[in-house]
């Protein structure tokens, strides 16, 4: 299981609803990022929100695996670091997907179970934690996913926010890697909810508030 | 929490912090605990008011330098209102290599108040300043925050500057911000400052101010809220989050009634 | 994996009460009704026409999926046929066709909000954002649907086929009204759709025809009742005719 599980949880088609996620692409596109800017724009997803992202799933798999499960610690740290609404009910959201998933895979799992206890919502990373738990995912792997699926989020939305080549997408990925290498030995070396990074990205919160006011979108947030 | 023991008379030590802890009596009336001169700010109380203590932040020595360490620790009492107003904001020079820190803590009681207006923080080119802002809110205590983040004096790309917050409320996290702004390269990147030299904030802990709501206000998942403005140049975004201080506070004076 | 095999696994009844946050175990869920067809064949009148007509014995909600969040949605909310509350826009992410078939999470989600926030529901109506013959909800979503293409599109949709047309629980042929300015024949549009669809129920409809409406509206009941009952099974209407998305891993 625990062979084919990274990839399952790295890959855009598991579906949890991250289809409707561009990772705030789309806010960015209509506050006029172009095209050329996309690798940019990862590199500083990478340096800022995602290592958050990242740490708080490789925390909340920690907490997945200890008896009694608590997540509120790391729910919690990630709620105050994350202090944009729309990005906070966008987290829920896609969590929701996620947590829907470990239901089935594994209803009866205390990882499961103790995501059902949190009000409000367990945010993604908590979930990711949890679904990392039941499908045997380590750490590494996990926060790997993480970083991963961000990259891959925004560029695949940029297939439908900026058209273009979609082989460019692959290349920007390839590209970003010693950034990404980088944030996961990051996540990967935060001991504590406290100790979780909250590396603030000013106009990408601006961005998620004029999202949300908007009344054509395409994405989520 | 209480602050460090008053100090002796004398002039202030390089690493002495600015204290100012004020107190509410049984009879209502506000007092000031203690006003401590620090080796860069000094309290000065202004003309009283009667529901409140309004104290102003006097610089003492011209803004940071290699090595400076600003500390300042302010704590409102149970109950007790305060002020903070700054006269002037604070410019942080060319370090030439060095380093300096501005780090302030703030506990407030139950039921206490703080509202600081704070003036714009500089970061001039060279400069390589770390910012903490520590608070801690008993449950029923608030605080609203003005604050102003300057990148360069005109024209510069700007130092290097980290600012970090973390308030904690009922013993819990509120809202915790590292604006890691360290390297120009990286805050220039889309999504994190872009062109932007200025931030400025409005926030509000410990209570959501009520009201219309602003474009770029965020409620934060705990009680607060907070409103942000980014731009290459100040003047429009002062008006705007001046007025916008104005209205959270008045606000919050009118629920008091 | 085959659709099929997915499709009869998440349609299992018993699956209904996981699906639910908040829902107790116990309480029955809302019929959940597909609205499919292609754009322009009135998808949106139909929702709205039966939320007129069934919104006073029924306790119902609305789902839109548009290829832009919510244009379908700010339709039904200004032709007053339901509490504005009631009806949800979802994201689709440019994809409304995996939004209700191949990935249904931002969907459901909708559909447990307003189960949360209203319920207990009778009925909740879903609209594809639809922009082709193939899309089609899956049965981990819809328990059954509807699709509707109209005498507009040529009076040879119908023996063209496709899934919706073949399988759907029920086909719609709408603006029935319109068919001598189209020059269509009715009768023979509705015999086509029937041979294809081998005993499945197809319905002439028109906005001007009280009676078409009320077979409509009998048609959603009949739906309910078996469902409630226990004994309607959702089926699939098949697996979409091929389509190439570039952007299947977003």
């Amino acid at each position: 299981m625990a062979l084919l599980a990274p990839y399952l949880l790295a890959d855009g088609r598991l579906p949890v609803g991250a289809h409707t996620y561009s990772a705030g692409l789309e806010p960015a596109v209509a506050a006029g990022l172009t095209r050329a800017e996309i690798p940019a724009l990862l590199r500083a997803r990478l340096h800022t929100g995602v290592v958050t992202e990242a740490a708080a799933a490789v925390l909340a798999l920690r907490a997945a695996l200890r008896d009694p499960v608590d997540y509120a610690p790391v729910q919690e740290a990630l709620a105050a670091r994350t202090p944009t609404a729309p990005l906070r009910e966008a987290s829920a959201a896609l969590g929701r997907g996620v947590h829907r998933l470990a239901r089935r895979l594994a209803p009866g799992h205390p990882a499961v179970t103790a995501l059902t206890r949190l009000h409000p919502r367990p945010l993604r990373p908590v979930t990711l934690g949890a679904l990392g738990a039941v499908l045997g995912v380590g750490e590494e792997a996990l926060a790997h996913g993480v970083v991963y699926d961000e990259l891959q989020t925004i560029a695949s939305a940029a297939l439908k926010l900026l058209p273009g080549d979609p082989l460019d997408s692959v290349a920007w990925i390839i590209a970003a890697e010693a950034d990404a290498a980088r944030t996961v030995a990051e996540a990967l070396a935060v001991r504590t909810p406290t100790e979780l990074p909250a590396r603030t990205p000013p106009l990408t919160e601006q961005w998620a508030l004029e999202h949300d006011r908007r009344e054509r979108r395409l994405f989520l947030a | 929490m209480t602050g460090p023991p008053a100090p002796a008379a004398g002039p202030a030590e390089p690493d002495d912090p600015t204290v100012v802890a004020v107190e509410r009596d049984a009879s209502g009336r506000h007092l000031a605990r203690e006003l401590s001169p620090g080796a860069f700010l000094a309290p000065r109380p202004l003309l009283p008011c009667a529901d409140r203590l309004r104290i102003a932040l006097v610089g003492t020595r011209a803004g940071l330098l290699a090595g400076d360490d600003l500390r300042l620790h302010v704590s409102v009492g149970p109950g007790a209102r305060l002020e903070l107003v700054e006269p002037s904001g604070l410019v942080a020079y060319d370090h030439r290599g060095g380093r300096s820190a501005w780090r302030a803590r703030v506990d407030i009681a139950a039921g206490g108040r703080l509202d600081w207006d704070g003036k714009p923080f500089v970061v001039a080119h060279g400069a390589r300043v770390d910012r903490t802002m520590e608070v801690t809110l008993a449950p029923g205590a608030r605080m609203l925050w003005r604050d102003t983040l300057v990148l360069g004096r005109s024209g510069e790309r700007g130092g290097s500057v980290r600012a970090r917050t973390r308030a904690v409320y009922d013993g819990r996290e509120l809202l915790v911000e590292d604006l890691d702004l360290t390297d120009p390269d990286l805050r220039e990147l889309p999504g994190i400052l872009g062109p932007n030299r200025i931030i400025g904030s409005v926030t509000a802990l410990g209570a959501r101010p009520p009201g219309p709501p602003h474009p770029y206000r965020t409620d934060l998942a705990g009680p607060g809220a907070q409103v942000r403005l980014l731009d290459t140049e100040a003047p429009a975004m002062e008006a705007e989050l001046t007025a916008l201080h104005e209205h959270w506070r008045t606000e919050n004076e009118n629920e008091n009634e | 994996m085959p659709d099929n095999a997915s499709a009869q696994q998440s349609g299992q009844p018993a699956q209904g009460p996981n699906e639910h946050y908040h829902q107790p175990l116990n309480q029955p869920r809302a019929l959940r009704i597909g609205v499919a067809g292609p754009v322009g064949t009135g998808k949106s009148s139909i929702l709205a026409t039966l939320c007129r007509e069934l919104a006073d014995e029924l306790s119902m909600a609305v789902v839109t999926n548009d290829i832009y969040t919510d244009e379908d949605a700010r339709f039904l909310r200004s032709a007053g046929v339901l509490p504005t509350e009631r009806i949800r826009a979802v994201e689709t992410g440019a994809c409304p066709h995996t939004a209700i078939r191949d990935d249904v999470s931002a969907n459901l989600d909708a559909v447990e909000d307003l189960e949360e926030a209203y319920g207990p529901l009778d009925l909740v109506l879903i609209e594809s954002g639809g922009d082709n013959l193939t899309a089609t909800f899956s049965p981990a979503l819809a328990d059954a649907q509807l699709f509707s293409i109209d005498v507009a599109g040529g009076g040879d949709v119908a023996r063209k086929g496709g899934p919706g047309i073949t399988g759907a629980d029920l086909l719609v042929i709408n603006k029935t009204d319109l068919a001598p300015h189209v020059e269509v024949d009715v009768a023979a549009m509705v015999a086509d759709a029937e041979r294809a669809r081998d005993g499945l129920p197809v319905l002439a409809l028109s906005k001007h025809d009280p009676e078409s409406i009320a077979r409509l509206a009998d048609w959603v009941r009949a739906v309910l009742v078996r469902h409630r009952s226990g004994t309607h099974v959702p089926t699939d209407p098949g697996p979409m005719a091929p389509h190439s998305h570039s952007h299947d891993g977003s």
